[in-house]
Formats: structure tokens, C-alpha cells, sequence
């Protein structure tokens, strides 16, 4: 018997189901039958323990999957670089390029195949900005703030990216479709204001024209390289 | 032809007085001996300069720039001016901006009146905030128990880091960031705990300020003395006695044994017990485990130390594939705690649900000892309830009134109280080795050992090594202090294990912090070697005061024995004395 | 490519560089393509494609000229080659078009220095005009009148009237250029105009009172061949720009007679400290111990500044050449290309170079046969700017955190990996091919006594042309900013020069007569530094300035020693106090004292040079502080209208940072 029914049956919301997707709801479902019933009917529990048994095996699959992918990657990267001299700096850019970022596991993983202590590898992420510990955005849109985008209104271009993003430098919008950053130098001063958006860098760059980044970004493949 | 080579040495002016140094000396160093103090706060003996603070500035006449005396070398023909009008204003400028970015909270610091901050602050007569102060808010880090991080009051002089990764080879602590938010954090940014960190302590010993301080536990002390449900016994350390007195302006290595006695005594605590009379019951059962397996083949070789819980938890961690090596003999601290609420608790009739067991240790490692596995609960309760530190119990005697120093001489008390010169030096690296010698010589012939001494194990290098003739098997002993001389004496180990070769040792002394306890991380600040050895020099004197030298000897350890425990390594003592080891992760996270 | 022998340079240097007369250079480096260029290069050829043309669409690196991007250089039979600037996709297809089809000029895109030409050799076949004075532009109007005088003369149809864009003279009226000779008129006016169709264009007399006769002041070494070459081809660099003959030269000397020669040409590092490139090699020549290294610092970190990014993303080779050199002359087998990792585009060059090179048997072992082994390998920097300080440096390339070391011991005594080490910065190095090539006494013959041979400045912020330029030092500030750049941006006034970077300091106008050299900028309270030139005009506040570079410094500072860590911050609450109108008297006071202790006690470069800024616009624009104190926040927030910037009146979110 399906317990959804017997919870409605019980007096419980019938027709939502979120509770199969979401903790929360699964226990204020499970408090709600408990506060019409007095107990957990049977069907009730060995249904919700069925479900979460599954999806604890889905999470242990995709885990077990997700540190072989993070083994393979990390020895791959070490591979390339074995025998070189000081490689972790250029062994975390290869990590920083394919993830986006430096995830912990990764870090762990590299401390194990590289023979590094965590403590050095943070150490190092943390001393230079290139290297992040968070994930980036879908879209990176970076703002440089060298002295000649400064002069000519790189704070006018951040303040519109606020405007049109509500987030500001090094933050993520919150459904993570933006990463708004600030460098101090690209090199192209020659048309500042420079900004660069997903890898593509765009000169002389007006306030105005930050909507139109913004909604080609958008527009573009969801796939975006960070 | 004169046997001793003289080194190179170079010519200079400091001030303008001729100093002659070998090649390659600071000029810090230099003008110590020129008498000259240079003020620094990142600079410590045992440890590379990192040139962090930027105090020690000194001009060399004709230089363009300042220098930092704590990282040049004097150089022949230099004309050094170490405090002339400019350089002691950059020093003020550059105090005064090291305070501005450290909290004013001096009056509720574990280091007040013990800060080499504060101090350099009242000689350099500095009275006003005098640029605005800006501090970073930074929860402390209070998660081992053993050791609090106090974020806010690193200077970032970057000691600690040194210990831990270089002296400690733990690699718990690290700086993350740069610039205005270079902090100093345990590796990978997670909660101390988590870390790699064993709690040894080296870095709370060595930060010049309060931003690493032990877990003071006096408070839980002050209510179970007060607490009239409770019963309190105490026991102290063997390296405690040489050390406790630099608190009070002795001089390092002070032996204040009997001062202790009384001074707990009059503390109120009900029963004061010497940690050196389990230490002889460690070395009891330490040396016939020796003797199993060095003798009868009866377990493998080398065998290892264990009274020392940082190396525990170090050996847990990184070297678990010696495990079966580690003596299961528990530390005397906990030895003395599972005695005193069995042992004694029957005799002397009391309750042990009511015994509350206080130890005095050198070492914050202890605190985490206490609760390490299940086995720290053989009495059926906490063994030892709480762990104080050195530091700990000198603030606790001069809150308490008393007049340590005045004080008459005491005694301990019987049953847990008398001690032989073995257990006194085990407060020192190389100790345990000498007294399990002792005992596993007499286990091995029965016969009386007529020099006690085993000069070999003794000195200050990081690792020594020795071949010991005991009833004329040779035995090949290794000692090592500070964790970062570890590893090389166990690769050799392993070396051996895949060749298949005999171990190159049968017996490894292993203690956690240079110098051993004498050098622990709870002990009193402003440890250098050359304090060290003042205060091993203090143990060894102890130990050639004692009648008895040899642990098996002592009669209480042989009535402890005889009416309650059977045989050593028998089935009581290894219900209550012995321990069991696991493999741990090196990150919780 | 078969790998090359001493014998095959031999013969490349005495085989005159191919001529070509047809071809379309589109000039890629980031700046380009930031401004469209790639869109640009297809275009072209799709359009030389359509035309069905046989002309080449080739790739070049960045004459320099940032301003003009997309900036092309056009041939075609018949015309001397010509630049064309603000190229878009779209104008691509008029170019081929008009140039390559029918020999003619469009309007709005030339870009034609000055020659100083002052003979009409050659029947002339175009005139460009650009009326580069200030106010109401009479360029269509002097367009209009040749074009009528013209055709009065019937002449109209032989000879084509261009309005250009840039003709290398600015503020002197309507100025033309009389091609293919390239003389130019200036400060025409309607009466010259027939004058100059009668008896120049007719006659082919140069009309003296018209006559611009300096020439342009840039002497282009470092920039040889940049926007000449393709970047990505090493048989372009061998043919067409003496490539590796510096090598074949030095391989020929000792490593002691090849150091001589740099001695002899004075050349001084070009990274910002001005240390006598000889004298580095020397030292680290004479450590005993082996193996050596050397690196090339392409960690250009100084905001404002990007002629190291433009030389390896345009002639890559040179840069390796001079690292193989210095590495030949120090004794060394292993260099090091350090290089920001915000520069990929020079970084996929170097490597593209560095494998080509390889190929060619340049690199590797026993090179050409002369027993030299040398080999490179690029590694990247990650976003720190003390990196460019030279202990901070080794520290990044063995793997760890880029904090400075104290020195001695220098990188040339213990180094890399505690081996003795050369580090040379991407301009320093660029420059050693010419020196071996020609001479050192001939580089010496550029320059003023104590700073010999030429300097890249990368001259942006409030400037008409900003771009990289390159002079003999003693150039003076204001020729390199009015001749060459053609003055402030909306022809404001100007107020200062700020050179050096976040390590230098402002040079207010009235000292902008000085000649550059090391010492001289040093004496007005700047630097050279790596190149940087920052034009200020009027409406920029120097606090507000002075506030930025800091703030740079600050998170730039790796945080290690005190001084530099809590110094800079501390002055930068400082400054953004006063800032915003809420500073004190005394606050001044304080910033001096932190200052000193900062130039004093930091261990390094960025911290003992940070306080620059602070100190050089202290010492010109006191009284710019003094009226943000006495003015408060009202007049904080008109400065900020005025420089029509986003509200810097903000507090400096110490975000991390609890004010307390």
C-alpha cells in the first residue's frame, strides 16, 4: 500500500509528495502522521526507510564514483608533472582549470598522491588569488581594476554589475549563474576599461554595455567554461 | 697539532665595540655576546629566524637600507649601530603597529605578565593607542581541549608554524591567505581537532604571545577542592619538580619535590602521590614486555615507548604500521589514576566514585590523554579526572596564597608516593629508555646492576643510538626527542622490515617534544637548550639522590605488586595498566 | 622544421630579409583581440577570399599602438604599407575593397607617423589630413577643399584626399601628409591649400614654412619586431628579423667576452631596480656551484603596465634568444619562463616558441653543434604580485606560498632550489639579441650617461593615445606624453605623470621637462619601475590616487613581515578616512610615521616602496590633503562628482577587517 495514500487516508496532505524529495518535508510529514496517529503506522515507516535505504545506495554509488573520477584526475595531473621540481603550483592550475576551482577532496587526493602535506596545499591555494576554494559561477564575469581601468570607471562598472547582479567583487549570485570578480592588471590598458567575460575580454567597456554581457552570457551554452 | 679546529671568524664593530665571531653568526647572536640586546619578537633559539616582526632592524654604516640582525650574518668590517635615534623610532612605529592589529586585552590573557609582546610594549614605554587599533574578529579554537588557538592575538610571527611543520613534523598548523588576512589556522582550514594536531604542546611554548594557550582547568580544580562530596588526590610529574620553581625566579632545574608535597598538601588536596612511583610501575611492566620479546620471542621487535601521548597519537596517525611494536603499557599518569581509584580507593576506604584525581604534567597532551580510549575508564570511572599543566599549577599557587618558596619540606603519601631515581628521569628524553634498562637487565640475568648509569642514552642530539650489553646480549637501542626526528629512525625500521633484515634497533625511546617532558609543551615559558639541559641536569641529580635507582626496587611499587596486582603483565595488570592502539585518520574532515 | 646548424644561421644572416608587397598583417595580441580582432582576421579573409585576392592574411603581434585596436597594416603594390586603426570586422571588407583592389585609402582608419621625410622623391598619390587641433574639427572641410582643388587641376582622379586618423603630430592645426614620401604640413590653413596642390603635389617642392621637420623621438630595439612578425612562426623570425643571429654571435665569444659586451652597452635591468645586467650575470658566473638557472620574470605585475605581456605575445623568440644567451653566458642549462597566468595568450606563445626552438634544435643538448645544452620550461605565476620580487619569485617556482626571503643571500649566490640564479626581466631580455648582434657600443650610443639604450613605456590612463612607446632614455616626459601620445585625453590639462607603478610615485607637471633615467626619477621621488606611465588629469584627485595604489600594495602584501602586513592597511584606513572628508590634522603625521617604518623595516621591495605613492603625492599635492581635512565630506563628495567617478566616497569595506 502506498503510504501517501495512508498518510491521506490519515489525514496528512494527500496529493504533496515533496517528502520523497526533500528531508525537511519527509519529516513533517512523518511528525504529522505521528500527531494524527499517536505512532508511525508500519507501511508508513518501512516505506520511508526503503526510500532513504535507496537513496543512500544512489549517494554511496555517485561517491564512490565521484573519488575514482577525483583519483584518475588527480593521478593523471601528477603524472604529467612527476619529476618536476615545484610542480604543485602548476599541477593546482591544471585542478583550478578542469574544476573550476580547488575542491577538498581533490586538495586530500593530491596531498596523498603527491606526497604534500594539506597544510602546504592550502597554504599555497590560499596565498594566491588565481586559485579558489569555492566553486565558481555558471558565467565569470572579471573586471579589471588595473590603474588605467580604474581612471577611465572600472567602480562604475562593478557598481553596475551590483545593480544588474546584486552581488560584488569575489561574490556568486546566489543561484550561482554569475561570478563577479575583480583582477588588478589584464594588460589591456590600451582600451580600458577592460572586463572579461567568460574568457572573452571586451575593451572600452561602458556601464551601459554590462546588461548586453549579461544576456549573452545567458544565452550561450549553458556549458559555459568557467 | 690542537685538537680543537677553530672555526673561521669575522671582525666587527657593534656600537662600536669589537666583536669576534664565527663565520656565519647573526648579528642578533653577535651582539649578545657584546652584550647588546636587540629587541625581536619572531626570533627564538631553537628555531630559524623568519624575519616577521621587522624590531630587530640594525644599520650597517654606508648601507643603504636597515638590515634584520636576526637573518644577516655579521660580516667582517661591518660597523653595526643597533639603537640609534632612527632605528629605535622605526622599531617604536613598527611596535605600535603590531599592537594596533592585536587586541588590548591583556587583563583577561593567558599570557598576561608572561607575554613577550607585552613586555617589549612596557620597555618601549608605549602609553597610547597611537594609531587606531583594527583586529579581525575570529572565533578562537577551542576544539582539542588540550590547546586554544586565540586567532585574534597571533602577531603572525610564524613559530608555531616552524614547530609544527618543521621541529614536530605534525603539520597541523598553517598560514592561509596573505596579506592583512594572513592567518594562522590549522591545515586545510578545519577545527584543530580535526587536524593531524597531537596536542604536544610546542607551539603554545613557543608563541610569543597569548594566542596559543593550554586549556587552563584550574577552575574544574578549585571545585572539586572545594566540593565536600569530592575527595581530591594529586599527582605530579617527574619533570614538573625541575621546572615549576622558573615560575617563581629559580633558576631552571631547582628541584622543589618536597616544597610540591606541601604546597598541594595545603591546597587541600587530601592525598598528594608522585606520578615518579607509577612511572617505576610503567617501567615494571614496560621491561617485562621487553623481556617477552627480546628474550622469549614473544611479540615483535623493536619495542616501542608509549608514556608519551602526543607520539601516541603522532604514531596512530602517521605510523600505524607499528602498532604491534608500541609497549601497551599505559603512561604513569594514567597508571597512577587507575591505581588511586582501585589500589588505593580499597585500602584507604574511600569511595572511588568520590575521588576526584588531579594531575600535575609538562604537557597538554595529557589533557587529551585522559579520555583517549576506553581503556583511560579501567577503574570504571575516569581514572584521572583532571590534567593541569606546569603553567596551570603555578597560577594556582599564587592564587592561593601561599608562599611556595617558604615552605618546609613535605612528604608524599603512602601507598602511590615513593619513587625510585628510574621514575624520576623519565622526565627526560632518554629516561624511560635508561630506567627500562635498568629493570630489564635485572629481569634478564637477576642479577644487581652495578653501574646505573648508561651515559649513551643521555645528551641533547636528535636522535641517539646505542648497543647496550645486558647480561651479554647486545642490545641495539634507539632514542629519539621531537617528533620531527621520528621518522628517520622508522624508515630505518621499515628499511629493514622489507628486506627482511633484523631490525636495526630492539628498543626505541620515543618523546614527543625536544628534550623530552622537561621541554613540554605545558611547562614554563622561555625553553631553550640551553634550559633544557639545566633542567635534566636537575633530574639526574634527583635520581643520584635516591637510595633506591632502580624501579623494581622501589618497596611500595613491590607491594603494589605483592597485595594487589600478581604478576607484572599478569591478568590484573593488564586489565588496568595496558592499552590497545588503532589506526586513526589524519583528518577527521 | 629539420633542425638547423650554425652553417644555416650563417647563411640567414647574410641573405637579405624577404620583400613582400601584398599582404594583410592583422596585429593579435590580447589587446587586439580584446578590441575585436580575430573577428577582424576572418573577416579578412573571407573577404580576400571572395575578392578571389591572393593576398596573404597574416598574424602579427601588437605594434604597441593600443589605442587604434584592432590595428591592421595593409600592402598592396603601388603604396608604401599602411596602417589602419579601430579595424572592426565590419571595415575589414572596405579595406580589401578599396586598398587591395583599387589603390585607395578609406577615410577615418590611417595611421601614418611623421617620417620627418622632406623630399617628394616619388609623384604623390595621396594626401591624408587631420585637423588636430583643439575645438570644431576642420578635417572634412580641408578633405573637401584639396579634393575641389584637385579637381580644378584635374588631378582628382590620380590623386586620392584621405581623412586620417592618426598622423603621429597633434596640436598643430590641420596637418597633411603627402604619401608615398610621407612629408607633412602642419597648422594649414585655406590659403595652403592650393599652394600645397600647386607646388608640392604638381611641382613636388617641399614648402618650407610648412614643413614638420622633427622627427618621431621612438627608437624601437625591445619592440623590433613586434607587430612585424608572426608571433607563432619561427621561419618568419629567422628570415625576417635576424633571429637567433644574437645567439650565433654569442656562441662565436666566451661567456666572459659575451658579458663584456653587455657591459659595455651599460644595459640595466628593466624590471624596476636598474641592477647592471652584466654585473648580475657576473655574480652568479663566479658561484662555484652547479647546475646554474636562469629566469626570464614575465610576472609583469604592475597595474598600468603591459610591454612584457605585448613582447611575448609578439616576438616570443627574442625573449628566448636573450634567456639562451644569458643562460650561455652564466654557465647555466635550465631556464625558466615565469609568467602570469593572466596572460595566456603569451603564455600558449612562449610555449608554442619554446617547442618550435626545440625542433629546430635551438634548444636541447650540444645546440648547433657548439657544445651549448640549454632547455626552458614555462612556469606559471597564480595571481600574486610579489612574485615579481625575486626571492618571492624562486619561492613560487619551487611550489610554495610567494612570500619574499631576506636577502643576502641573493638569488645569484643561492637561488632556485639553492642553486645560483640569474632572473632577468622579459624587456632586459629582448634586448640582449640586438646587443650581441650590433654591439654594445652601439646600444650605449642610445641613452643618457648613467641610463643607456632605450625603455618601453606603457603610457595609459588620461591620455589621447595610450600605448606602448618606446625611447632612447632622456627622453622627457612631456615629448613622450605630447609628442608621441598626443597629449591628455579632452584636451584637459595636465597634472601629473605617475610612473613606477604601485612602487612609484606621481611627478606633478612642472617637473615633467626631466629626462628619464633611473636617477632622475628617483630624485623627483618616483622610479622607473618596470614602465608604467599613468597620465593624470585635472579632475583626478592625487589622495584618491595615492589611496589606490595602496590599496593595491595592501592586498598584494604577502602579510609575512610585520612592517608591509598591518603598515599598509593601516595607512590605507587612513587614507580612505581623509577621503572621505572625515580625516584629522595629525593624520598626516601618521602616515609619515608609518611610512618610514614601512620603507625601513619591511623586508622587501613592495613593502619599503609601498609608501611611494603616498610620500610623492605628500610632497607635490599636500595641500590636496590638507582640503579634504579642512573640507569634510562635502567636499569629499564634489571631488568625487568632479572625477565623475562611482562614489569613492564609500567606506573601503574592510570586509574582512572589523573598524573598530
Amino acid at each position: 500500500m502506498n503510504p501517501s495514500a495512508h498518510a491521506s487516508g490519515a489525514g496528512a496532505d494527500p496529493a504533496n509528495e515533496s517528502w520523497r524529495n526533500d528531508e525537511g518535508a519527509l519529516l513533517t510529514m512523518l511528525e504529522e502522521v505521528e500527531r494524527k496517529h499517536g505512532y508511525i503506522p508500519q507501511q508508513v515507516g518501512d516505506e520511508v526507510s526503503r526510500l532513504l535505504e535507496l537513496k543512500l545506495e544512489r549517494i554511496k554509488r555517485a561517491q564512490a564514483k565521484l573519488e575514482t573520477g577525483i583519483r584518475r584526475d588527480v593521478q593523471r595531473h601528477v603524472a604529467r608533472w612527476s619529476g618536476e621540481e615545484g610542480n604543485l603550483i602548476m599541477i593546482l592550475h591544471a585542478i583550478q582549470n578542469q574544476y573550476g576551482y580547488v575542491p577538498r577532496e581533490v586538495a586530500m587526493e593530491l596531498s596523498r598522491e603527491l606526497g604534500v602535506r594539506l597544510a602546504r596545499i592550502y597554504e599555497v591555494i590560499t596565498f594566491y588569488h588565481y586559485f579558489k576554494l569555492q566553486p565558481p559561477g555558471k558565467h565569470n564575469v572579471t573586471v579589471c581594476n588595473g590603474t588605467a581601468c580604474y581612471l577611465k570607471g572600472a567602480a562604475g562598472l562593478l557598481a553596475e554589475l551590483r545593480t544588474q547582479l546584486g552581488v560584488g567583487e569575489g561574490q556568486t549570485t546566489p543561484d550561482r549563474e554569475f561570478h563577479v570578480d575583480v583582477v588588478r592588471c589584464i594588460g589591456c590598458c590600451g582600451m580600458s576599461p577592460a572586463v572579461v567575460c567568460d574568457g572573452k575580454t571586451h575593451g572600452r567597456v561602458k556601464p551601459a554595455d554590462i546588461a548586453g554581457f549579461l544576456a549573452a552570457a545567458r544565452a550561450a551554452s549553458p556549458e559555459a567554461k568557467p | 697539532m690542537s685538537a680543537v679546529a677553530t672555526l673561521p671568524t669575522v671582525k666587527a664593530t657593534i656600537n662600536g665595540l669589537v666583536v669576534e665571531v664565527p663565520v656565519g653568526t647573526s648579528i642578533l647572536d653577535a651582539a649578545r655576546r657584546a652584550a647588546v640586546k636587540i629587541p625581536t619578537l619572531c626570533k627564538h633559539k631553537d628555531l630559524l629566524p623568519t624575519a616577521a616582526c621587522g624590531l630587530c632592524v640594525v644599520r650597517n654604516k654606508g648601507g643603504p637600507r636597515l638590515l634584520r640582525a636576526c637573518c644577516t650574518p655579521l660580516e667582517a668590517g661591518m660597523e653595526i649601530a643597533t639603537h640609534d635615534n632612527e632605528i629605535v623610532e622605526v622599531r617604536r612605529s613598527t611596535l605600535e603597529l603590531i599592537l594596533s592589529n592585536h587586541p588590548a586585552e591583556c587583563l583577561t590573557c593567558g599570557r598576561n605578565g608572561e607575554c613577550e609582546l607585552q613586555s617589549i610594549a612596557a620597555d618601549f614605554n608605549i602609553r597610547t593607542d597611537g594609531i587606531k587599533r583594527h583586529v579581525k574578529e575570529q572565533p578562537a579554537d577551542r576544539s582539542t581541549g588540550s590547546i586554544i588557538l586565540e586567532f585574534e592575538k597571533c602577531i603572525k610571527c610564524g613559530r608555531c608554524l616552524q614547530v609544527c611543520q618543521e621541529m614536530q613534523d605534525v603539520w597541523a598548523l598553517s598560514f592561509l591567505e596573505r596579506g592583512i588576512n594572513t592567518r594562522m589556522a590549522p591545515a586545510g582550514d578545519i577545527a584543530l581537532a580535526e587536524s593531524p594536531c597531537v596536542k604536544c604542546g610546542q607551539c603554545s611554548a613557543h608563541c610569543p604571545t597569548g594566542a596559543i594557550v593550554e586549556n587552563d582547568e584550574t577552575a574544574a580544580v578549585w571545585a572539586a577542592l572545594h566540593d565536600r562530596d569530592k575527595v581530591c588526590v594529586v599527582q605530579i610529574a617527574p619533570s614538573v619538580r625541575v621546572t615549576v620553581g622558573e615560575a617563581f625566579g629559580l633558576p631552571p632545574g631547582t628541584n622543589l619535590t618536597k616544597k610540591l608535597y606541601s604546597a598541594l598538601r595545603r591546597l587541600g588536596f587530601h592525598a598528594v602521590f608522585d606520578t615518579n612511583f607509577s612511572a617505576d610501575v610503567t617501567i615494571v611492566e614496560e621491561a617485562t614486555e621487553f623481556v617477552q620479546r627480546f628474550v622469549h620471542q614473544r611479540g615483535p621487535l623493536p619495542l616501542i615507548t608509549s608514556c608519551c601521548p602526543a607520539w601516541t597519537d603522532f604514531m596512530e596517525k602517521k605510523h600505524w604500521d607499528f602498532i604491534d611494536n608500541f609497549s601497551t603499557a599505559k603512561s604513569p599518569q594514567q597508571m597512577l589514576g587507575v591505581l588511586a581509584k582501585t589500589y588505593y580507593a580499597q585500602q584507604a576506604g574511600i569511595d572511588p566514585a568520590k575521588l576526584v584525581v588531579v594531575s600535575i604534567m609538562p604537557c597538554t597532551a595529557k589533557k587529551y590523554e585522559l579520555s583517549r580510549t576506553e581503556e583511560m575508564f579501567a577503574s570504571g570511572f575516569k581514572d584521572v579526572d583532571i590534567c593541569l599543566t606546569t603553567r596551570e599549577l603555578a597560577r594556582m599557587l599564587k592564587q592561593s596564597g601561599i608562599d611556595f618558596l617558604a615552605l618546609d619540606d613535605g612528604a608524599a603519601d603512602s601507598i602511590l608516593g615513593e619513587y625510585s631515581g628510574a621514575g624520576t628521569i623519565f622526565g627526560t628524553t632518554g629516561g624511560v629508555m635508561e630506567a627500562a634498562l635498568r629493570t630489564a637487565h635485572h629481569y634478564a640475568t637477576g642479577q644487581k646492576l652495578g653501574q646505573v648509569e648508561f651515559a649513551a642514552v643521555r645528551g641533547l642530539d636528535g636522535v641517539r643510538t646505542a648497543v647496550i650489553d645486558v647480561g651479554g646480549a647486545k642490545v641495539r637501542v634507539a632514542v629519539a626527542h621531537g617528533l620531527g626526528h621520528v621518522s628517520a629512525v622508522l624508515e630505518q625500521v621499515r628499511q629493514a622490515r622489507r628486506e627482511g633484515k633484523e631490525p636495526p634497533y630492539h628498543f626505541i625511546e620515543v618523546m614527543a617534544c625536544p628534550g623530552g617532558c622537561i621541554g613540554g609543551g605545558g611547562q614554563p615559558y622561555g625553553v631553550d637548550n640551553e634550559r633544557r639541559r639545566q633542567r635534566i641536569a636537575g633530574l639526574y641529580q634527583d635520581d643520584r639522590d635516591q637510595a633506591v635507582r632502580c624501579s623494581h626496587e622501589n618497596p611500595e611499587v613491590v607491594r603494589l605488586y605483592r597485595d594487589f596486582l600478581g604478576q607484572p603483565n599478569g591478568t590484573k595488570a593488564h586489565e588496568l595498566l595496558h592499552t590497545r592502539y588503532t589506526a586513526r585518520p589524519l583528518y577527521k574532515r | 622544421m629539420k633542425p638547423l646548424t650554425l652553417d644555416d644561421l650563417a647563411a640567414l644572416a647574410s641573405r637579405p630579409a624577404p620583400v613582400t608587397t601584398d599582404f594583410v598583417r592583422v596585429q593579435l595580441d590580447t589587446g587586439g583581440i580584446a578590441a575585436g580582432a580575430e573577428e577582424t582576421f576572418a573577416a579578412f579573409r573571407s573577404a580576400v577570399a571572395a575578392a578571389a585576392l591572393s593576398t596573404p592574411v597574416l598574424r602579427v603581434g601588437s605594434h604597441g599602438r593600443s589605442w587604434a585596436d584592432p590595428v591592421v597594416e595593409v600592402a598592396a603594390a603601388g603604396l608604401p604599407p599602411v596602417l589602419y586603426g579601430g579595424v572592426k570586422a565590419d571595415v575589414a571588407p572596405q579595406i580589401v575593397a578599396a586598398h587591395l583592389q583599387s589603390g585607395r585609402l578609406i577615410d577615418d582608419h590611417v595611421i601614418a607617423p611623421a617620417s620627418g621625410a622632406a623630399e617628394l622623391a616619388a609623384p604623390v598619390t595621396h594626401l591624408l589630413v587631420l585637423d588636430t587641433g583643439v575645438g570644431e574639427a576642420k578635417t572634412k572641410f580641408f578633405q573637401f577643399s584639396f579634393v575641389e582643388e584637385l579637381k580644378r587641376r584635374g588631378l582628382a582622379d590620380q590623386i586620392q584626399v584621405a581623412r586620417a586618423l592618426d598622423l603621429g603630430v597633434y596640436d598643430e592645426g590641420v596637418v597633411v601628409t603627402l604619401l608615398p614620401a610621407g612629408v607633412t604640413y602642419t597648422n594649414v590653413l585655406a590659403p595652403d591649400v592650393a599652394r600645397i596642390v600647386e607646388q608640392s603635389v604638381q611641382g613636388r617642392q617641399v614648402l618650407d614654412d610648412l614643413l614638420w621637420k622633427r622627427t618621431d623621438p621612438q627608437v624601437r630595439i625591445v619592440l623590433r619586431n613586434c607587430g612585424s612578425i608572426d608571433p607563432e612562426s619561427l621561419p618568419d623570425y629567422l628570415e625576417r628579423a635576424h633571429g637567433y643571429q644574437g645567439l650565433r654571435a654569442a656562441l662565436a665569444r666566451t661567456p666572459e667576452q659575451v658579458i663584456e659586451e653587455l657591459k659595455v652597452s651599460g644595459l640595466r635591468g628593466r624590471g624596476g631596480a636598474g641592477f647592471p645586467t652584466w654585473l648580475k650575470w657576473t655574480n652568479t658566473r663566479i658561484q662555484k656551484s652547479e647546475p646554474r638557472c636562469v629566469i626570464c620574470n614575465g610576472d609583469e605585475g604592475d597595474p598600468g603596465a603591459f610591454m612584457d605581456r605585448s613582447v611575448l605575445e609578439s616576438d616570443p623568440h627574442s625573449v628566448l634568444e636573450g634567456l639562451m644567451i644569458a643562460g650561455y653566458a652564466i654557465g647555466a642549462a635550465h631556464g625558466y619562463f615565469y609568467i602570469r597566468a593572466e596572460y595566456p595568450k603569451a603564455v600558449e606563445r612562449v610555449e608554442r616558441a619554446l617547442a618550435q626552438a626545440r625542433e629546430a634544435g635551438l634548444l636541447g643538448r650540444n645546440i648547433l653543434g657548439t657544445g651549448f645544452s640549454f632547455d626552458a620550461k614555462i612556469r606559471l605565476g597564480a595571481g600574486a604580485f610579489v612574485c615579481g620580487e625575486e626571492t618571492a619569485l624562486i619561492a613560487s617556482i619551487e611550489g610554495k606560498r610567494g612570500s619574499p626571503s631576506p636577502r643576502p643571500p641573493y638569488p645569484s649566490v643561492r637561488g632556485l632550489w639553492g642553486r645560483p640564479t640569474a632572473i632577468n626581466n622579459v624587456e632586459t631580455l629582448a634586448n640582449v639579441p640586438a646587443i650581441l648582434l650590433r654591439g654594445g657600443a652601439w646600444y650605449a650610443g642610445y641613452g643618457t650617461e648613467t641610463t643607456k639604450g632605450t625603455k618601453v613605456f606603457a603610457v595609459t590612463g588620461k591620455v589621447k593615445n595610450a600605448q606602448l612607446v618606446e625611447v632612447p632614455m632622456g627622453t622627457t616626459l612631456r615629448s613622450i606624453v605630447f609628442d608621441v601620445c598626443g597629449g591628455v585625453l579632452e584636451d584637459k590639462d595636465i597634472k601629473a605623470v605617475q610612473t613606477g607603478g604601485p612602487s612609484g610615485g606621481v611627478i606633478p607637471d612642472k617637473h615633467l621637462d626631466t629626462p628619464v633615467a633611473y636617477e632622475t626619477l628617483q630624485q623627483l621621488g618616483s622610479i622607473m619601475g618596470s614602465g608604467g606611465m599613468i597620465v593624470m588629469d585635472t579632475t583626478d584627485s592625487m589622495v584618491d590616487v595615492a589611496k589606490f595604489f595602496l590599496k593595491f600594495c595592501v592586498d598584494e602584501s604577502c602579510g609575512k613581515c610585520a612592517p608591509c602586513r598591518i603598515g599598509g592597511f593601516q595607512m590605507l584606513q587612513i587614507l580612505d578616512r581623509i577621503s572621505r572628508g572625515r580625516g584629522a590634522a595629525e593624520d598626516i603625521a601618521a602616515l609619515r610615521r608609518i611610512c618610514q617604518a614601512m620603507q625601513k623595516a619591511s623586508l622587501c621591495g613592495l613593502g619599503q616602496t609601498a609608501p611611494n605613492p603616498v610620500l610623492s603625492t605628500l610632497r607635490y599635492f599636500d595641500e590636496e590633503y590638507k582640503a579634504y581635512i579642512e573640507g569634510g565630506p562635502s567636499y569629499a563628495r564634489k571631488m568625487a562628482r568632479a572625477a565623475g567617478g562611482a562614489e569613492p566616497a564609500r567606506a573601503l569595506a574592510p570586509a574582512t577587517t572589523e573598524g573598530a
